[in-house]
C-alpha cells in the first residue's frame, strides 16, 4: 500500500478531534498552535502571544522554570493541577504534560497536552473544607478536632494555632456581672 | 510579530508526540494514517489494515454499526472500546470518532483513542472487592461465590497477595490472662 500523505487541513482536523487541549509552543516561548479554546482563550487570539499569559502571577516563576527545564533537558514533564486564569478572571485547573519535540539536538517546539480537572480540584477543596469542620459539644462547648481529643476551645486554639489565648470579659458579660460598673 | 502556521512536518511531529493514538480511517475502514503504534503492533501492521481487526471480537458488530453511523451522520461518537493486542492481551481505549467531510460527504473518520487499561482494570478489581461475601454466622466460614465454603484465612490467601499470620489481639490476650475463654470463632475453641 502506498504511503498516504496527509495534507495540512486533515492534520489540523485530526488535532481538532483530540478531546484534550493541545498547545504548541515555539523556542521563542510563544503559542504557535492551539487545538481548542482553553480557559476562555480562543486559538485565533492566542497564536503569537506569550505562552505563559494564562498562568496566574503567583505561579508564574515556577511555571516559567518548569517550561525552561523541559526545553533544556529535552525530557517530558508533568504538572498536576496546573492552574490557569482566564481573560475574564475565571480559574481552571489542568493536568498537563510537557513533551519536547527535539530536532537536530535541541528542543524545536514544546507540546503541552492538558486535561481539564477543574471539577476534581473543586471537589477536593470542598472536601478539605468539610474535613476542617470542628465538632462542638452542644452542652459544654468543648470541641473535637482531627486529633480525636475533646477539649475546651481555648485549649484547642492554643494547641493547633500560633495564637495564644488571653482572658477578658466581653461587653455583654461585663454589664451582666457589673464588673465594669 | 507574525507567527507562521506550523508546517505539515511539524504538525506530524506534534501528532506523533501525543499520548493518544490518533488515526484516520477511510470509508472502507482501512487505516490510512496512525500517529504511532501500541500494544505490540507496529505502524506497518496498522497501515492499510481494516480497523476492526484491532477490536475485540465480542465488540466488532457494535463497533461496525457505530462506524457506519459516523459515516452517515458525521456526528462525533465517544465510547469505551476493548482492543486486542498483538499477543492477545486485552486493552481498553476511550475513543472519539469524528467524521471528516470531503466534497459533501464523510470521507474519513478521525479516531482519537486514549489508553485507559489501567483504570478499567482497577475499576474491575474494585467491583470484585465490593461484591458481597456470604459469611457463616456460626463458624465464620466464607463462600465467595463458587459454592465452596472455606475459612477466612484460606480465602484471603487464595484471593489476595496477603498471607495470613496468626497471633492474638490485645483484648483476647487480656481475657486469656484473666483466665477467661478467648473469644475465637464460635465452636473453634469450645
Amino acid at each position: 500500500m502506498t504511503r498516504f500523505e496527509l495534507d495540512e487541513a486533515t492534520l489540523l482536523e485530526l488535532l481538532a478531534a483530540v478531546p484534550e487541549v493541545v498547545l504548541l509552543i515555539g523556542a521563542d516561548r510563544t503559542v504557535h498552535f492551539l487545538n481548542q479554546e482553553v480557559a476562555g482563550y480562543r486559538p485565533a487570539d492566542t497564536i503569537g502571544t506569550d505562552a505563559l499569559t494564562p498562568i496566574p502571577n503567583e505561579a508564574l516563576v515556577e511555571r516559567d522554570e518548569m517550561l525552561e527545564r523541559a526545553f533544556t533537558t529535552m525530557q517530558p514533564l508533568e504538572i498536576r493541577n496546573n492552574e490557569l486564569a482566564g481573560p475574564d478572571g475565571r480559574r481552571e485547573w489542568y493536568d498537563s504534560t510537557l513533551i519536547p519535540l527535539v530536532r537536530d539536538g535541541r528542543t524545536e517546539y514544546m507540546v503541552i497536552v492538558s486535561r481539564n480537572v477543574t471539577e476534581r480540584v473543586l471537589a477536593e477543596r470542598e472536601r478539605a473544607v468539610l474535613e476542617r469542620i470542628l465538632t462542638m459539644c452542644a452542652w459544654c462547648g468543648k470541641v473535637h478536632g482531627e486529633d480525636g481529643i475533646w477539649q475546651t476551645l481555648d485549649a484547642y486554639v492554643e494547641r493547633t494555632t500560633d495564637e495564644s489565648v488571653t482572658r477578658g470579659l466581653c461587653p455583654a458579660c461585663e454589664s451582666a456581672t457589673g464588673a465594669g460598673g | 510579530m507574525n507567527t507562521p502556521a506550523p508546517s505539515a512536518r511539524v504538525l506530524r511531529d506534534l501528532l506523533g508526540a501525543l499520548p493518544q493514538i490518533v488515526m484516520l480511517v477511510d470509508r472502507e475502514r482501512k487505516i490510512r494514517y496512525i500517529n504511532r503504534a501500541e500494544i505490540g503492533y507496529t505502524i506497518d501492521d496498522a497501515l492499510g489494515a481494516d480497523a476492526i481487526e484491532f477490536i475485540s471480537p465480542a465488540e466488532r458488530e457494535e463497533w461496525a454499526e457505530l462506524f457506519t453511523r459516523v459515516l452517515a451522520t458525521g456526528e462525533p461518537v465517544s465510547r469505551l472500546t476493548e482492543s486486542i493486542g498483538a499477543d492477545g492481551e486485552r486493552a481498553w481505549y476511550e475513543s472519539r470518532n469524528v467524521g471528516f467531510v470531503r466534497k459533501g460527504r464523510v470521507a474519513y473518520v478521525g479516531i482519537v483513542a486514549t489508553n485507559v487499561t489501567e483504570r478499567v482494570l482497577a475499576e474491575r478489581e474494585l467491583a470484585l472487592i465490593e461484591r458481597l461475601l456470604p459469611v457463616c454466622d456460626r463458624c465464620k466460614s466464607v463462600q465467595p461465590g463458587d459454592g465452596e465454603w472455606r475459612t477466612v484465612e484460606a480465602y484471603i490467601e487464595e484471593s489476595s497477595h496477603r498471607r495470613v499470620s496468626h497471633g492474638m489481639c490485645p483484648e483476647c490476650e487480656a481475657r486469656m490472662m484473666r483466665g477467661e475463654r478467648a473469644d475465637g470463632p464460635q465452636g473453634a475453641l469450645s
